[in-house]
């Protein structure tokens, strides 16, 4: 039987280092889930340490154990409520900020938990002249402090063999039953004015219902109360700081002057511009590489099977459902990990929050902070963890309309359709400066995608919900050198994430595709093949040409054909035909399913590549009118259609988990798929 | 005593008081205290937060949120 461990709770301010240290400690064994009833992202990490198995909870960044966002309310809750309570609770402070990081720690203290102290970024207080007195300020504090550098792992070893030596810290500032008497006509206790701080964060919502009512009417003077007691401990730990530091002359930290060109008016913004087309450029250009290699790699291992055991059933799953699946996940591995390194990148180096601030104030207009910018830069990858990437937001409101708007940014999943769909469009040679035509096409796609984005984040703060005003208060960290080891397993986590999560459905869809593609009802298969066969011998044809007769006549009578067929007058004033039906169908589970659809559906069981489905594409004639199926305005309005439609099963799926009801979903369904309808209904009608 | 918001970049102020408790209670958790010296380092373009630094923290408040800082000027 496993041994129970030792469970150990990681708090911390923000943006120092909680998550470098947490990837030392834990490396890549870690797993995210959610904080029980909250939809508050809960990294779990373990590590063993001289026969001592522990575990490890990455709290949310937060300055205080008194919550004033949902992000804080869980730090309280998971420290101090039910089952959950820590064996240990670790605390990581700043050197160079010494006195504000002992904030949360002296709350911890006087509740009397069990303590250690992790002292990072010393090199970084160093080098702004603060020295500090490890030793003195151990006796002083009363538990182990213990001196690390997460970004190298410097005391790492030792950190872990001092969670063993955690106790409550000698150094009290509050005697909890009396915290609140500072101010003098409040005589509730610490923990009932924790209780009730908590209720006040709508991510609690029923949790403390049994608040007493004469709290309420103070609300004002509560809030006041409570800025006194942060004061005062201000003030004490400032006292305390002043005696184990030593201040040399005030030394002005790199950055400061980048700053100059990074916040500037016009070169800021330039640098930011520049920054993310050289993002959409890395990962149109970079990523095509691997994915090359990729449909390579697959295309080998096809022939491999082919060659094994006689042709049957079994293998023609293999060969045309589930090989193809999975090479349809695969095949966005390299594009979501250049992706999601550039954003931890960007995160890491402390620039993302200068783009906040950039930001804040365009992002304030449509009802959104400078924070939303995390969940819609990352949307750009995927909206799945885009909308996970919410959860670091203090207003529900706020949260809402970013959950509801990352959809129309364009994911990573729509990529292999913009760029199957743009190469039919402009010719590749076509050049425009230093940029490719298809490249900068691309980069309008996305920018369509942000206007759509935008717009309706607008509508919904003019017409959505009451206005409420929390308060944007954002600290600016440093500028530092990105930790590869961070970039590393976020690449990791977010890509096997996307295999893992997004890939069962893709590879599921593929199955059902291969099924409703190859089978029709009754002997109709039978039937269309023996029809072929006379019709072919009667006019000549080759043997090629015949058996591509019987693929698409037996595609048409198949299952998939029908459902096609039956939609096609619906979606024909969009200038789309049963076989784009067909595909809109299967790719609602998600969107890059509309290759491969289309890859069965024009080769018919043939290789998939998507040169070669490209070239069956453009060739492709409407039989009905002689005309060819893919004109630029049938393959304008089905871009315009994908840059809008929802099109994405777990998309939805994160959002019912984020907003806890399958209303904003449905919303985002109705919404974003009318949205696809209308706007391609006016490309096509215009250009058609 | 005069907002915030009217004091210029480069300039050194002295935080006294802000009347909008919720406000105050979040600049006191990141180390904003009444007494506490500062300097505005930089208005963000676009009518942006103000960004200001005490030597140890530089943070950012939005313009509507610094009409409500009561502050003295500071040399």
């Amino acid at each position: 039987m496993k041994k129970e461990s030792l469970k150990i709770s990681l708090v911390g301010n923000p943006n120092i280092g909680k998550s470098s240290l947490f990837n030392q400690l834990t490396g890549l064994h870690q797993k995210v889930g959610n904080f029980s009833g909250v939809t508050i992202e809960k990294k779990v990490g373990t590590f063993q340490h001289k026969g001592i198995g522990y575990e490890l909870t990455d709290l949310p960044g937060s300055y205080s154990l008194i919550p004033k966002s949902p992000d804080e309310a869980l730090v309280f809750r998971h420290i101090l409520n039910g089952s959950e309570i820590p064996n240990v609770v670790l605390v990581l402070a700043d050197a160079s900020n010494l006195a504000r990081n002992l904030l949360i720690f002296s709350q911890l203290a006087d509740l009397g938990l069990p303590c250690v102290l992790a002292l990072n970024m010393l090199d970084v207080a160093e080098k702004r002249g603060i020295k500090i007195n490890v030793y003195d300020l151990e006796v002083r504090l009363g538990c182990p402090v213990v001196p690390i550098n997460a970004r190298t792992g410097m005391g790492i070893e030792q950190l872990k063999s001092r969670l063993s030596e955690a106790k409550s810290p000698d150094f009290k500032l509050f005697d909890i039953r009396h915290a609140l008497q500072i101010q003098d006509e409040y005589q509730f206790s610490f923990s009932e004015w924790l209780s009730w701080a908590v209720n006040r964060s709508e991510i609690t919502k029923g949790d403390f219902s049994g608040i007493p009512e004469w709290l309420n009417k103070w609300t004002v003077d509560a809030d006041l109360a409570l800025a006194k007691e942060t004061v005062y401990r201000h003030r004490a730990l400032k006292i305390l700081e002043e005696r184990v530091t030593l201040f040399e002359k005030n030394k002005r930290e790199f950055g400061y002057r980048f700053d100059r060109i990074a916040m500037h008016p016009i070169w800021g913004y330039g640098l930011m511009l520049t920054i993310l087309v050289l993002v959409f450029e890395s990962i149109f250009k970079l990523a095509e590489i691997p994915m090359n290699l990729i449909e390579v790699g697959m295309g080998y291992v096809k022939s491999i099977v082919d060659q094994m055991g006689p042709p049957g059933l079994v293998k023609k799953l293999i060969l045309e459902g589930v090989l193809p699946g999975i090479e349809g996940v695969v095949i966005f591995v390299p594009q979501i990990a250049i992706l999601f390194s550039l954003i931890s990148l960007l995160e890491e180096s402390g620039y993302m929050a200068r783009v906040m601030v950039l930001l804040d104030s365009g992002m304030k207009k449509i009802g959104l902070s400078g924070r939303a910018v995390v969940p819609l830069v990352s949307g750009v990858a995927c909206a799945v963890p885009a909308i996970m990437a919410t959860r670091s937001m203090s207003s529900s409101r706020e949260r809402l309309i970013a959950i509801f708007v990352t959809p129309l940014m364009s994911c990573s999943a729509r990529l292999p359709v913009f760029t199957l769909l743009i190469a039919m469009l402009v010719p590749g040679e076509a050049i425009l400066g230093p940029f490719s035509l298809q490249g900068l096409t691309l980069f309008g796609v996305y920018l369509i995608g942000l206007l759509g984005a935008v717009v309706t984040a607008l509508v919904m703060d003019k017409w959505l919900m009451k206005k409420e005003s929390i308060p944007f208060v954002l600290e600016i960290p440093p500028y530092q050198v990105p930790h590869w080891r961070n970039i590393w397993i976020s690449v990791v986590q977010k890509s096997s994430a996307f295999v893992f999560q997004a890939g069962k459905i893709i590879l599921a869809i593929s199955i059902i595709l291969w099924f409703m593609s190859s089978f029709g009802p009754g002997n109709s298969m039978d039937f269309v093949e023996k029809e072929s066969l006379e019709f072919a011998r009667k006019s000549g044809l080759t043997e090629k040409e015949t058996n591509d007769l019987i693929s698409s006549r037996k595609l048409e009578i198949s299952y998939a054909g029908r459902a096609g067929k039956w939609i096609e007058p619906a979606i024909a004033p969009l200038g789309f035909d049963w076989k784009i039906g067909v595909a809109l169908i299967t790719s609602f589970a998600a969107r890059e399913v509309f290759v491969g659809t289309m890859a069965v559906l024009y080769a018919a069981g043939d290789q998939e590549e998507t040169t070669l489905l490209r070239e069956r594409m453009t060739q492709a004639i409407n039989p009905k009118t002689g005309k060819s199926v893919f004109t630029g305005a049938t393959v304008a309005s089905l871009l315009v259609f994908y840059i809008f439609a929802m099109q994405c099963m777990s998309t939805l799926a994160v959002s019912y988990r984020e907003t806890g009801s399958w209303k904003w979903p449905l919303l985002q369904l109705i919404y974003m798929t009318g949205l696809a309808f209308a706007a391609s209904f006016a490309v096509y009608q215009v250009f058609g | 005593l005069v907002p915030l918001s009217s004091i210029r970049p480069k300039d050194h102020l002295t935080f006294i008081s802000c009347p909008d408790a919720l406000l105050a209670a979040k600049l006191a958790d990141i180390g904003m205290l009444p007494g506490s010296l500062w300097q505005v380092l930089q208005r963000a373009p676009l009518h942006g937060p103000i960004i200001m630094s005490n030597g140890q923290t530089q943070l950012c408040i939005r313009r509507e949120d610094a009409k409500k800082l009561l502050v003295e000027e500071a040399k």
